[in-house]
């Protein structure tokens, strides 16, 4: 009787199912609470991380412009600083070869960090104007008109000679550092010298070996070579004429390279003589033929012409014109002097802004040395 | 009796699925809660337009470039001794590389960007090329007046060279102004 009681008896039950519900809530509260707490700290922890990558950014954003500010352009060390909460610490070194400034910056707050590592374009300073030159800008003619638009950065002064001449500037700087405007090659050969003609072979010689065999022509030779305009030109970056001292090894260019079978060439004609560019055209307009030689650098037309080019010479750059009209397009420095010669022409001289955002010709990325600014950021990597 | 055993095994299922779907939450939570949040700012001003670094990949070392002989490449080279000196010479010289040029651009060249270099020259104003041709013989006497002079100015002797180069090419293409006249 009292077994039966036992089994049948359903007096406790619902102590049981209370005791069982309450388990599993209490079981199931102090989950939640466990991950209410644990989001809780993650989240913070991502807010943590979220300010240091802002004041790693930050950091980027405060050693670029400072760098932007004329005369701290070769800045290479460290900023360390506090910012709110948090603070940045930002290292700058330069990669001269590679023409680029490499900032890192890591942006710490409460205890967390990030770090940003974005490289600049280096961009040669006088990329950024029309003409350059330690020289003189000399301008001879009759009945002849120039404008020179952009800026003109002279270490000597413009002086025009002749009869019924007219030229423009948009902006002339006389009297300029010759530090700013005369073009200098990095010490090569490492003996501590810049600039000396094995530098300038070197210089080249290295150049060429970053491209593609198929994308340069080498000659060498104590000759003049011609360059007209040739299919077989088309697609190459670098002309190398390489003679055995300085002044040998000239080019004469006949109107063009390769440009007018494609679009978009872009072609340096490097010469340790001095190059003669007779009548350019080029075509079509987005083309570029940039000429750098040791020598001397002569052009010269008498119809029509019109060109996109870098131009750089460590001797004179003579422009002679006879009754046509003319635009080059680009920027053009001389280490000794700029002669412009006319006769009953109009001549417009165009800064190329592409140049000012890391447009460089080919071969002259690391013409930089000590004399740069900063052009467009070319990379970023978080890490 | 009955009815108490059956709301004890229904209370008894609830709390069991209760118990699984409270587990599978915990469980689910857990997963997607430690998996790293992506809050980190993806788009700055400063990286707006920039190509991450490149991956570092191994690459087969770069064929080296070795200089050419012109003479492979059909690049006419003149050197000092053989150079030309009047404008006779700088006439025939140009002539020549000018006919050959010519030619070879006219059989690859399709027009794509309108009239080449020497369709321009071709289709300049002839009255204007005689006028430039009066002007540059003008420019070449003067210099070669100069050098009398100052038989050892370099840039006279470049500058001449340089009008002797343009006023061969004019010959090249428009022919001898005594040519026309006859």
């Amino acid at each position: 009787m009292k077994k039966q009681f036992i089994i049948n008896s359903q007096s406790g039950m619902a102590l049981v199912t209370v005791t069982i519900f309450t388990f599993v809530l209490l079981v199931l509260g102090t989950t939640f609470l466990t991950l209410a707490t644990s989001e809780r700290v993650l989240t913070s922890e991502e807010v943590q991380r979220a300010q240091a990558f802002y004041l790693a950014e930050a950091g980027i954003e405060k050693a670029i412009a400072f760098m932007k500010v004329a005369g701290n352009e070769y800045f290479v060390g460290a900023i360390n600083e506090n910012f709110g909460d948090g603070s940045y610490s930002v290292t700058v070194s330069d990669d001269l070869l590679r023409a680029v400034k490499i900032i890192a910056s890591t942006g710490i707050f409460q205890g967390e960090q990030k770090t940003i590592t974005v490289e600049v374009q280096l961009v040669p300073a006088f990329f950024r104007n029309t003409f350059t030159s330690p020289g003189d800008l000399l301008f001879f003619g009759i009945f002849a008109a120039a404008h020179a638009h952009g800026t003109t950065w002279l270490s000597g002064e413009y002086d025009p000679s002749g009869w019924f001449l007219d030229m423009q500037f948009d902006e002339l700087v006389e009297g300029v550092d010759p530090n700013q405007t005369t073009l200098r090659f990095p010490d090569m050969n490492g003996n501590s010298i810049v600039n000396e003609f094995s530098d300038f072979v070197l210089f080249f010689q290295n150049e060429v070996q970053q491209l593609d065999p198929s994308e340069v022509i080498w000659i060498q030779t104590d000759g003049t070579v011609d360059i007209w305009p040739r299919r077989d030109y088309t697609g190459k970056k670098i002309i190398f004429v390489e003679g055995s001292a300085p002044g040998t090894g000239n080019v004469n260019i006949w109107f063009d390279s390769g440009s007018w079978w494609e679009s978009g060439q872009d072609v340096t004609v490097v010469s340790t003589g001095g190059v003669t560019y007779i009548q350019p055209l080029q075509n079509p307009s987005d083309n570029r033929l940039s000429v750098i030689c040791w020598d001397d650098f002569i052009e010269g037309a008498i119809l029509y012409s019109a060109h996109r080019s870098v131009i750089g010479t460590q001797g004179t750059a003579d422009f002679y014109y006879l009754l046509s009209l003319t635009q080059v397009t680009g920027s053009i420095f001389a280490n000794e002097q700029i002669e412009i010669q006319e006769a009953v022409v109009l001549v417009d001289f165009y800064h190329d802004d592409t140049l000012n955002h890391g447009n460089i010709p080919p071969g002259l990325r690391p013409l930089c040395t000590n004399n740069y600014f900063l052009g467009d950021i070319v990379s970023w990597a978080e890490g | 009796m009955k009815y108490k055993k059956v709301y004890l095994h229904a209370v008894t299922f609830f709390l069991t699925v209760l118990i699984f779907v409270g587990l599978s939450l915990i469980v689910y939570r857990t997963q997607t809660t430690f998996k790293k949040p992506d809050l980190i700012k993806k788009d700055t001003s400063l990286k707006a337009s920039v190509p991450p670094f490149p991956m570092e990949l191994d690459l087969p070392e770069r064929e080296k470039v070795k200089p050419s002989r012109p003479q492979d490449l059909d690049i006419n080279v003149y050197y000092e001794d053989n150079k030309p000196k009047t404008q006779e010479e700088w006439n025939a010289f140009i002539f020549e590389a000018y006919r050959r040029n010519r030619e070879e651009f006219e059989e690859n060249y399709t027009g794509g960007f309108g009239p080449g270099p020497y369709e321009q020259l071709d289709n300049a104003d002839l009255k204007e090329i005689e006028t430039n041709r009066s002007r540059l013989e003008e420019e070449i006497s003067e210099c070669e007046e100069k050098l009398k002079t100052y038989p050892d100015d370099e840039d006279l002797q470049k500058r001449l060279e340089n009008w002797q180069k343009i006023k061969a090419l004019l010959v090249a293409v428009y022919g001898e102004k005594a040519d026309d006249e006859q």
